[in-house]
């Protein structure tokens, strides 16, 4: 065999392993179970948003809201800052009437309650998606972590057959199985079997929840304070944040403190490789829930820190969440 | 989505000796254990492949784009830029465009806003802060409240200095653009308030208040509290008048010694000088900021 041949030979298998690779990491059928404790979690999140929404609406998506209709327009279609235009659209720029705007929320209010139950999941999770989306255009100003890791997590969770499980679907499934059996039962109600549409879901969940961490790690790296230790201390005395007063704490234990503030940046930048292996991944998913823990305690984003170990729970083997909740 | 359907001319592909072992992450594992789950049909995974780089290729394109641009600047390396322009428009439209730097570059000061509404005649006039905890209740809408202030903050442009009121690059006219989104937001925040109050706009007006946390040393010796009326200042509309050139050449004056020992845990940068505003970085970068969206 020639030089060039053992070369070819090689370079054909390698790439023959980057194809399998390829194929295993995205496409082998995954069960959905992990993903339906998630659609409940996500569900539960998002009504909880639209109802504390609910309890100021007009300020918010009101013709004399904080952030007016005609400025959200204008800011989004570069009226003002031709170079600040983006693709945001929302038709509530369009709505004025509070009857029609009511109805919309209560419809929103009612789909992603659909959601979080697992009714009629195969349309009811695009559609609070859209939903959700036409109010993140129209909230320019007023959000934060919270929307954009919810969001996401319902793009994603649309794609997959998480209402399979621990839904008001599967119930139906069982209960009509005559139904379930016809071209529409199986696209509306489909089992909870392995399906490739639940792993590609989870794998861009995971890849996207390593984008956040890297980045969010990267951007930490460009601080001082997180490099002399001091940001624990700068986040814990931010008095608008604070919900729980540990200044006392983190000023008298610098060395604690500090330790801790490398600790979350290394946590951070590294999360992407060090969540994959076995060995590390559980440490990694611990680090996590004390992490976005803490942020919920004490920092006065209980929602932000819940749903980031909400996020994180893509992680988690749907083997193991079925021998878990041991059910279904 | 559907799991796809196999080729219909030929048997479901089955995973087999040919086909590598599950690396670890473990599909093999976290799937049932079907010993030979089927894979979707060639075609189908060309097509899926395809959408999700594509998908994943817009979920970095915005860090990217933030993370390479240049402090102090509104631009990106031109990397980064042509990176993230092909996809930006499918990320802005989904809301996947973030730059998620949480609690980053620093922890900074929180910025807030005092509306004053002029009273009639003699009277005083009415002060509200936003946000407020009293008031603004869940703990959620309490923070969107806070984001609005914060928002208003990221988004402040002061008023073009008078001593280049006369030029017309595009540099300043860009100052004048940024100026009037500016504005353009506070006035609607003002119109906001003269409606739920059912007062005459012209009456409200906006200051921007920052709150900064104190430093540790201020804290523990000279038991600084996190409310303390030394740590709020209102800060200023415009840049003040421009600075007067150096009398004549050599370094600017300093804020401490050049040597020396450094600052101890959460102090000042100099421990001579507690400065008024917030620590270098901590808010004086303006492009470092996430977008406000």
């Amino acid at each position: 065999m020639s030089r060039s041949q053992v070369v070819v030979e090689a370079s054909v298998n390698w790439l023959r392993q980057w194809t399998g690779a390829w194929n295993a990491f995205w496409f082998l059928p995954r069960l959905p179970h992990t993903l339906a404790i998630m659609r409940i979690a996500v569900g539960a999140m998002l009504l909880y948003t639209h109802v504390v929404l609910a309890t100021d609406l007009m300020s918010f998506v009101g013709p004399d809201a904080w952030m007016d209709p005609e400025t959200i327009g204008e800011l989004h279609r570069g009226g003002i800052v031709p170079q600040n235009a983006d693709w945001g659209r929302s038709y509530l720029w369009h709505i004025d009437s509070p009857g029609l705007l009511w109805a919309h929320h209560a419809l929103t209010m009612l789909v992603s309650a659909m959601v979080m139950v697992g009714f009629a999941t195969r349309l009811s999770t695009p559609l609070a998606w859209g939903l959700q989306l036409m109010y993140m255009h129209r909230l320019t100003g007023a959000l934060f972590g919270l929307d954009q890791i919810v969001t996401m997590l319902l793009m994603y969770l649309m794609l997959s057959r998480c209402g399979s499980v621990f839904a008001v679907d599967a119930w139906l499934r069982r209960r009509r199985p005559d139904w379930a059996a016809t071209n529409w039962g199986r696209r509306l109600l489909p089992s909870a079997q392995p399906a490739t549409a639940n792993m590609i879901a989870t794998r861009l969940i995971q890849l996207h929840l390593c984008t956040i961490y890297l980045f969010g790690g990267l951007w930490k790296a460009r601080g001082e304070s997180w490099w002399d230790g001091s940001a624990l201390w700068f986040s814990a005395a931010n008095l608008e944040y604070q919900s729980v007063d540990v200044t006392w704490f983190v000023a008298r234990y610098p060395f604690l403190c500090s330790a801790l503030s490398h600790v979350t940046v290394f946590w951070e930048t590294f999360y992407c490789a060090l969540v994959w292996p076995r060995l590390t991944r559980p440490l990694i998913l611990l680090m996590a829930v004390m992490v976005h823990g803490g942020i919920a305690l004490f920092l006065g984003m209980i929602t932000f820190g819940t749903i980031m170990i909400v996020a994180n729970l893509v992680f988690l083997s749907p083997c193991f969440v079925r021998r878990l909740v041991g059910r279904e | 989505m559907p799991s796809p359907p196999s080729h219909p001319a030929q048997p479901p592909r089955r995973r087999s000796a040919a086909q590598p072992a599950a690396p670890s992450g473990s599909p093999a594992v976290d799937s049932d254990p079907n010993p030979q789950p089927a894979l979707p049909a060639v075609r189908w995974r060309w097509l899926l492949s395809g959408l999700i780089l594509w998908q994943l290729w817009a979920v970095l394109g915005e860090p990217v784009e933030f993370m390479t641009r240049v402090p102090m600047s509104t631009s990106g390396s031109p990397f980064g830029e042509a990176f993230n322009r092909p996809v930006s428009p499918y990320s802005e439209l989904t809301y996947l465009n973030h730059g998620y730097a949480f609690f980053a570059p620093d922890p900074g000061p929180s910025h807030l806003i005092e509306v004053r509404i002029a009273g009639e005649g003699d009277a005083p006039p009415q002060l509200e802060t936003f946000p407020d905890l009293q008031r603004q209740w869940p703990r959620l809408l309490y923070h969107r409240h806070f984001m609005l202030t914060e928002f208003l903050h990221n988004v402040h442009t002061a008023p073009l200095p008078a001593e280049l009121a006369e030029v017309d690059d595009a540099e300043a006219r860009a100052w004048r653009a940024s100026r009037r989104q500016y504005e353009a937001i506070r006035d609607s925040f003002r119109r906001h308030i003269a409606a739920r109050r059912n007062v005459d706009v012209q009456r409200v007006t906006i200051a921007r208040i920052e709150h900064r946390a104190p430093f540790v040393p201020e804290y523990l010796l000279d038991r600084v509290r996190l409310h303390d009326p030394r740590l709020y200042r209102e800060l200023p509309d415009d840049l003040g008048p421009m600075p007067s050139p150096a009398p004549g050449p050599g370094p600017a004056p300093g804020p401490g010694p050049a040597f020396g020992p450094g600052p101890a845990f959460g102090a000042p940068p100099s421990p001579e000088v507690v400065p008024a505003g917030p620590m270098p970085g901590l808010g004086g970068r303006p492009a470092d900021r996430e977008p406000a969206r």
